[in-house]
């Protein structure tokens, strides 16, 4: 009877060795896509792309990390978990700086407008003072012309913007800029040259 | 006693003995047991993002896409394997798969660095070609009166450069190529709209052409004075019998290129006029005018068709009052379609010519081509 009792025991012990792994750290992974989701959805994919990828990169990592303790006779999550509370941890920061990144843009892009449209303003102004050149009303309707391309693309920029598509909104006033400086400068060079002939 | 002790012994050896052989066989099936592909899996991850980092997922997307779906299934797999009794798991497929992922990532990821600087190469080519073309159409056409909506199109290709540019800088070559696509589109259509104007307009160079021989060989036969007005060249030539005694710069109404058609139109007629008064301060704003007899023969059975053809309304008045005169020198065409001298040019000119001098107004002296040669190597 003894025996009997002994050997089931051992029985038992084994079928649980063989069958006990320890408990996948369920909560911690739900946590933790949670957490990268949470940075999707500030579109750090967008404005922190290498971040954002990294995170993913250790998200797989420990899935696969997941899958082999899981394998195992003797499994353990302890490493798993610890990374687990790596990533919500890193992907939190990764939240934080993607707003951070969004906001810089943002900013970045209310300036440029700001800028652009005080360039435009003074360019209209400068196109009335301006000598026409020996082009004449050609040059000048096409200063206007360019003038008029600049405030579309400030106008698609800002439909960009609105839309979400800040990158985009902030490349297209980056040009407009450039375009709107160089026909301030041009235009003012022009005005000073003839200012010195009149001297 | 004794035996009770030997019983005792023998059944301790009996459980040890078990103990040993089932822990020998638990080892033995420990090693046994199907190695989860942990490895496998870590490689074909590295590969995924050494890709990603190429921007495969740009350059070489479905190779791209067919590596990450593989890498999933091989997850997939290996997830429901673990689910079954730890005997029976058989990682085969997940492997196949899992090594089908790290093959397709690494060809997606050489794949993509081959497309990258190809793009990269391929857009910097371009938008040398573009500048280059803009340059070209900044010389021949901007100065020129080209319709609004080339104009247009034109800038825009050229905003369109300056954004493909910004996204070369950030090595963002898709974009690069997407904005040069739309820019080189736009810039296609604006060059061709000039070009399509010019040779339309340069139809006429013939009867320009001819025009201007007969002027001079008349001027030669009769040992008079003609003048020709060279549109193109913005210059008024006086020949005295037929030879080129004088050359003065012009300037016109904007809309100079093409004939005039209607009173209003800005632009400067084409065609074989002659001084019909010549008006000197006190009759005219303009220091010095000679007024030509605008509109002649020609003009009249032209502007008659228009309006047969329902161009403008009959209402519409031919127009009038076409002259030579002073006050130009403004380095710009701002007449309402008469040709404008400075008033010092004015002066001689006035002196040479007499009522009933001829004056032929042509579009250019030049063809076409050898005049976009002269103002390209200007």
């Amino acid at each position: 009877m003894k025996n009997k009792f002994v050997l089931g025991f051992v029985m038992i012990s084994i079928v649980a060795l063989l069958s006990s792994c320890a408990k996948v750290p369920q909560a911690e992974i739900d946590a933790a896509n949670a957490a990268i989701e949470e940075a999707r959805g500030v579109a750090a994919d967008v404005y922190v792309p290498a971040e954002f990828a990294a995170l993913q990169d250790s998200m797989n990592s420990i899935n696969a990390m997941v899958e082999a303790q899981k394998g195992k006779l003797f499994g353990s999550f302890t490493a798993v978990k610890e990374k687990l509370a790596a990533v919500t941890t890193q992907a939190a920061t990764v939240k934080t700086n993607a707003e951070t990144r969004k906001a810089e843009v943002q900013a970045e892009i209310e300036t440029l407008l700001t800028e652009v449209t005080a360039l435009v303003g003074q360019n209209k102004e400068l196109v009335g003072k301006a000598p026409r050149g020996k082009e004449g009303a050609a040059a000048v309707e096409a200063i206007k012309t360019e003038i008029g391309v600049i405030e579309t693309t400030v106008t698609e920029a800002t439909g960009l913007r609105d839309s979400g598509n800040l990158v985009g909104a902030l490349d297209k006033l980056k040009a407009a800029k450039e375009k709107a400086t160089a026909i301030n400068t041009e235009l003012q060079d022009v005005i000073a040259k003839k200012a010195g002939v009149r001297k | 006693m004794k035996g009770r002790l030997g019983k005792r012994l023998i059944r301790t050896g009996w459980i040890v003995l078990i103990l040993l052989v089932l822990s020998g066989v638990a080892v033995g099936l420990y090693y046994l047991l199907p190695e989860p592909p942990e490895d496998e899996f870590r490689i074909a991850r590295e590969a995924i993002a050494t890709a990603r980092d190429a921007e495969a997922d740009r350059y070489a997307k479905e190779l791209f896409r067919d590596a990450c779906a593989d890498y999933d299934s091989a997850m997939a797999n290996w997830k429901r394997q673990n689910q079954r009794f730890i005997f029976r798991r058989d990682f085969t497929k997940a492997l196949q798969l899992v090594s089908s992922a790290s093959e397709k990532a690494r060809r997606s990821a050489r794949e993509a660095l081959d497309k990258a600087a190809k793009v990269s190469h391929s857009t910097g080519a371009t938008v040398n070609q573009l500048e280059n073309q803009i340059s070209i159409f900044e010389k021949l056409y901007a100065p020129l009166p080209i319709p609004q909506k080339t104009r247009e199109h034109f800038n825009r290709a050229k905003m369109l450069l300056s954004e493909a540019k910004i996204a070369r800088g950030k090595a963002e070559f898709h974009t690069a190529e997407e904005k040069l696509g739309q820019a080189v589109q736009l810039f296609d259509q604006s060059n061709l709209q000039a070009r399509e104007m010019m040779e339309s307009y340069f139809d006429s160079y013939p009867k320009w052409k001819s025009w201007v021989e007969q002027a001079i060989a008349t001027s030669r036969r009769q040992n008079s004075e003609v003048i020709v007005v060279d549109k193109m060249a913005q210059e008024c030539l006086l020949y005295a019998g037929g030879d080129l005694k004088r050359k003065f710069k012009v300037e016109f109404g904007p809309n100079w290129i093409g004939n005039k058609e209607y009173k209003g139109d800005q632009a400067t007629p084409e065609g074989n006029y002659y001084v019909v008064q010549k008006k000197d301060r006190r009759r005219t704003i303009y220091h010095k005018a000679l007024l030509l007899n605008y509109p002649n023969q020609d003009d009249r059975v032209r502007y008659k068709k228009n309006i047969a053809e329902g161009k403008f309304s009959a209402q519409t008045d031919i127009g009038g009052l076409i002259e030579i005169h002073g006050h130009g020198g403004r380095d710009f065409h701002w007449t309402n379609g008469c040709v404008a001298l400075t008033n010092s040019d004015m002066d001689v000119l006035f002196r040479m010519v007499s009522v009933n001098t001829p004056v032929t107004i042509v579009g250019s002296l030049k063809t076409l081509q050898n005049w976009m040669e002269d103002e390209l190597a200007k």
